[in-house]
């Protein structure tokens, strides 16, 4: 690193707007249109009657009543109150990649947008054809033999697998006996949350001095009990387990189904497959591999793949290519039924399938060899930092594209936590890094994700933010404990957060519940 | 919650942490002036002065009660605190019958919060105070919160340092969030006064019942006191059928008494069947009489911040009694939090016995939820 990057002054805009149910005046309206006239009346008869009577309210929705201009101000406001992941964003585990204009172009395309999942599918083809060409994609990547791209996320993908195991073992006649799923105390918590919900007991391996649980723990863990294994790989410490193809098959000579959590994809693209590793599944995140937006930029897709012994298992529609033509298909009797309706967020497959055209498999495997790199720079710049430290300090070797820092040196020598530098990190103009998955195994921890498609301007800037933070906490500690200050919303405190009576997600419930207090 | 200032207590144990810096292990009795020999600074009086210029930017300035001189007085003084003073130490060398008469003193007056800073021994003091102060039929103790000062530092009292224990104090006042039983643990010391002997559980003192409190519970933000309560409620279960269930020592184990109905003892080892109490606080004979004809279990915790499961605490699970029980009815029950927390994840076993230990030792299943349970490597700690 240079050493010269200058920090940027910066302030978020500050409009104290209030909430838009609170705007406006009896009245007012965004555009005024005159009664229609004598010729067009005659031509389409009372413009009212255009709407089914069935469809028709019997009283007026309480909106508040504004003019076009101040709503259109009100959103920019707001949107101007926000980094709008428009800062620099190396929020780890969640891969943020810039979403290409092309793909979000292309979904809003009425021809796109505009279809109805009802419709017959000769009418359906070309969206059948990219969401058949996406799958294809994703079994070259990772040898499994279908995808479906029901689940919204990537913890509803997880709790796909949990479905599919429940039919599999349904129709073997399995189910209730082998009841127990196997995960890592260092795997996501919607793996184990999910086998919970489904009605299976966990099992949660501990690390050894590794970094990862040992095959001995594993070993342990299988009986005759086990109905799967959920694990991801690397984990989100960078560190990847070099014996997981020994993992399968002991989880296989168990009897059980062995489901690989590849959210944390990005630095094995192209360079491992999970069917060659001997997974029966695997999920992928369009919204984090795959370039597709998340967050407030649009809804997620869990991709589910599966081997063929799984297919029949597999919640329906799957899309399937007969002679030159695209169908829908049932998988038939034992399915695990739909955790979604129709084919899922199918706009984000196609911003997906844009994404992947757009990378060819070269750029796939440059972006991945990239990301690796960057993370192993970021990492020698960032643990010159006073106070920062890495997890498993006794383990040698590259971590992945993603490293879980420490922040305890920071906090014992001065007090400022990792949530303190959290929120002084925006005060800079960029995103707040990810701390942990939980349980912490490590103390005050932070875990950015270069990736590939961050400059290294972008990643030395970051670094230089972490590092003034840093010499603050050194020299005067309480600007970084009284951060954020250059936001539109200063430090919060978090208590009143985890008490119901002081938030609402609804106006009606805002309005009781202020009611409620003022009472 | 209440619009009146708190009154906080506050104790400092002038010696704490005088050994560390020069590589004792603790600053007990005879330490100390081995610690001052060899040019030891304390630690205590930087920490206390820390926690006191966090409660000087309280708003409003909350009431503070401490002991004369080095113990209290000076330290609130130079924070801006006009402090009332509770009680004067007799020399300008303390002990721990200072620590102790403190706090007897306060408990008495009452402070709405008992600080102190000092190490494992100093918390001793403190519970060794506050159980005198109960036994003599006083009003309930006041909870307590111990700010890290000490060499030694194991029990679950303390907060992560001086200002985050003033952050607690402020949480717990503002939100009216409660308390909960935190063990007390420290290891044996000998003649000299350095640690000799292997850790013990020496009591629980009731802290504020606030998430970031813990030292240990580095895993902040883990709900693993929701799932806890699923394992205790698995084990009460159990607890209630045919077989006799010896309930070790430990917090966790006392949850699991309190869900069968009895109070039980925090540092013995009780018996249930049928869910009913047979026998508490129970010696091995008696154990091994309980445990001869019937099948039996036993179900213990990991104590303290090392991980023992067996030879710490719980003796009269003895060798003896754990063959006649079968090793394979051991039941570990631990919160996911603590595991996570417990360096390298590894559980200790050291009953004296080498061959029941090496037959202990290997990966053994420790159940942390209704629906959960976690592989644990269990170690016999003298191999
Ligand atoms: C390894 C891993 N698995 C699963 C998930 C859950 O994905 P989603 O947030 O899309 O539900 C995440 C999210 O961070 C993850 O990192």
């Amino acid at each position: 690193m240079s050493g010269t990057t200058k920090l940027r002054r910066y302030h978020a805009a500050v409009w104290d707007e209030p909430l838009v149910l609170e705007m406006g005046a009896p009245g007012r309206r965004g555009q005024h249109y005159g009664a229609p006239s004598d010729g067009i009346r005659a031509a389409v008869g009372d413009p009212a009657a255009l709407i089914p009577a069935a469809m028709r309210r019997a009283a007026p929705p309480a909106l508040p009543e504004i003019s076009e201009p101040d709503v259109l101000r009100h959103y920019l406001h707001l949107a101007q109150e926000t980094l709008g992941m428009m800062g620099i964003s190396l929020f780890g585990t969640c891969t943020m990649k810039y979403n290409p204009r092309l793909g979000e172009a292309l979904a809003v395309d009425p021809r796109f947008a505009e279809l109805h999942p009802l419709q017959h599918e000769d009418t359906l083809q070309g969206v059948l054809e990219i969401v058949w060409r996406f799958d294809q994609v994703l079994r070259a990547l990772s040898g499994m033999d279908q995808y479906v791209f029901q689940a919204g996320g990537g913890a509803a993908a997880a709790y796909t697998h949990v479905c599919v195991t429940r039919a599999w073992l349904a129709a073997r006649g399995e189910l209730g006996k082998r009841n127990q799923i196997i995960t890592s105390i260092q795997s996501h918590p919607c793996n184990p949350a999910t086998a919970a919900a489904a009605g299976f007991e966990v099992v949660t391996l501990m690390l050894d001095e590794k970094g990862y649980p040992s095959l001995d723990a594993l070993k342990a863990a299988v009986s005759d009990r086990t109905a799967a294994l959920m694990i991801n790989n690397p984990d989100d410490m960078g560190l990847y387990n070099p014996h997981i193809a020994e993992w399968v098959r002991i989880v296989h000579e168990a009897g059980g189904l062995c489901f690989y959590d590849h959210a944390n994809f990005n630095g094995v693209m192209s360079k491992i497959r999970a069917a060659d590793l001997g997974f029966d599944a695997c999920m992928f995140m369009l919204h984090k591999t795959f370039g597709v937006s998340k967050g407030g930029g649009g809804p997620a897709v869990g991709a589910y793949g599966c081997r063929e012994h799984l297919v029949p298992y597999l919640p329906g529609p799957l899309v399937a290519k007969e002679g030159e033509r695209y169908a829908l298909r049932s998988p038939g009797p034992h399915s695990a039924g739909k955790v979604r309706e129709y084919l899922g967020n199918v706009q984000q497959v196609l911003k997906a399938y844009v994404w992947a055209r757009g990378m060819g498999l070269e750029g796939i495997r440059e972006a991945s060899d990239m990301s690796v790199i960057l993370n192993n720079y970021m990492e020698k710049e960032l643990l010159k930092i006073r106070g920062v430290t890495r997890s498993h300090p006794g383990v040698d070797g590259w971590r992945m594209e993603m490293t879980r820092f420490s922040l305890e040196q920071l906090y014992q020598d001065t007090g400022v936590s990792v949530f303190d530098v959290q929120n002084r990190m925006v005060d800079f103009g960029i995103d707040a890094f990810w701390l942990a998955h939980e349980p912490w195994v490590v103390p005050h921890p932070f875990t950015p994700e270069a990736g590939e498609m961050w400059s290294k301007e972008d990643v030395d800037y970051w670094i230089a933010v972490l590092k003034q933070i840093s010499d603050e906490a050194y020299t005067n500690p309480e600007i970084v404990r009284t951060a954020p200050h250059n936001q539109a919303v200063k430090k919060l405190r978090g208590e009143s957060l985890d008490d119901p009576a002081n938030w609402a997600m609804t106006w009606r419930a805002y309005r009781r519940k202020r009611a409620a207090r003022a009472g | 919650m209440a619009t009146r200032v708190p009154r906080l207590g506050l104790v400092v144990n002038p010696l704490a942490g005088l050994g560390g810096a020069v590589g004792l292990k603790g600053s007990d009795g005879a330490l100390a002036a081995r610690a001052r020999a060899l040019g030891a600074e304390p630690v205590a009086p930087a920490r206390a002065g820390r926690l006191l210029r966090h409660l000087a930017a309280w708003a409003p300035l909350p009431e503070i009660v401490t002991c004369a001189g080095d113990m209290g007085e000076r330290l609130a003084r130079e924070a801006g605190f006009a402090p009332r003073i509770a009680f004067a130490p007799a020399g300008r060398d303390t002990h721990a019958a200072d620590t102790q008469a403190a706090v007897r003193a306060l408990a008495r007056l009452p402070v709405d919060l008992l600080l102190f800073v000092g190490g494992d021994g100093t918390a001793r003091d403190v519970l060794a105070a506050l159980a005198a102060h109960s036994a003599a039929g006083s009003a309930l103790p006041p909870p307590v919160l111990g700010v890290p000062a000490g060499v030694k530092m194991h029990s679950g009292v303390f907060a992560t340092g001086p200002r985050a224990a003033g952050e607690v104090a402020q949480r717990w006042w503002s939100t009216g969030c409660g308390v909960e039983d935190a063990e007390v643990v420290d290891r044996e010391p000998a003649a000299d006064g350095s640690p000799s002997g292997p850790v013990r559980l020496y009591g629980a003192l009731r802290v504020p019942r606030v998430r970031e409190r813990l030292q240990r519970a580095k895993a902040q933000g883990a709900d693993g006191d929701a799932l806890l309560e699923g394992a205790c409620e698995r084990i009460a279960v159990l607890a209630r059928d045919e077989r006799v269930t010896l309930l070790g020592p430990g917090s966790t184990l006392r949850r699991i008494k309190r869900r069968l109905g009895f109070e039980g003892t925090l540092l013995g080892v009780d018996a249930v069947r049928g869910g009913v109490p047979l026998a508490v606080d129970a010696g091995e004979r008696r154990l091994l009489e309980l445990v001869e004809s019937t099948p039996a279990r036993i179900v213990v915790t990991a104590i303290g911040g090392q991980g023992f499961v067996f030879g710490r605490g719980n003796q009269p699970l003895s060798p003896r009694v754990i063959r006649a029980v079968g090793l394979e009815n051991v039941i570990v029950v631990a919160s996911a939090t603590k595991l996570a927390t417990l360096p390298g994840s590894a559980l200790y076993v050291d009953t004296g016995d080498p061959a029941l230990d090496r037959a202990l030792a290997g990966h053994r299943s420790v159940i942390t939820g209704a629906q959960r349970q976690s592989i644990c490597r269990v170690r016999a700690a003298d191999a």
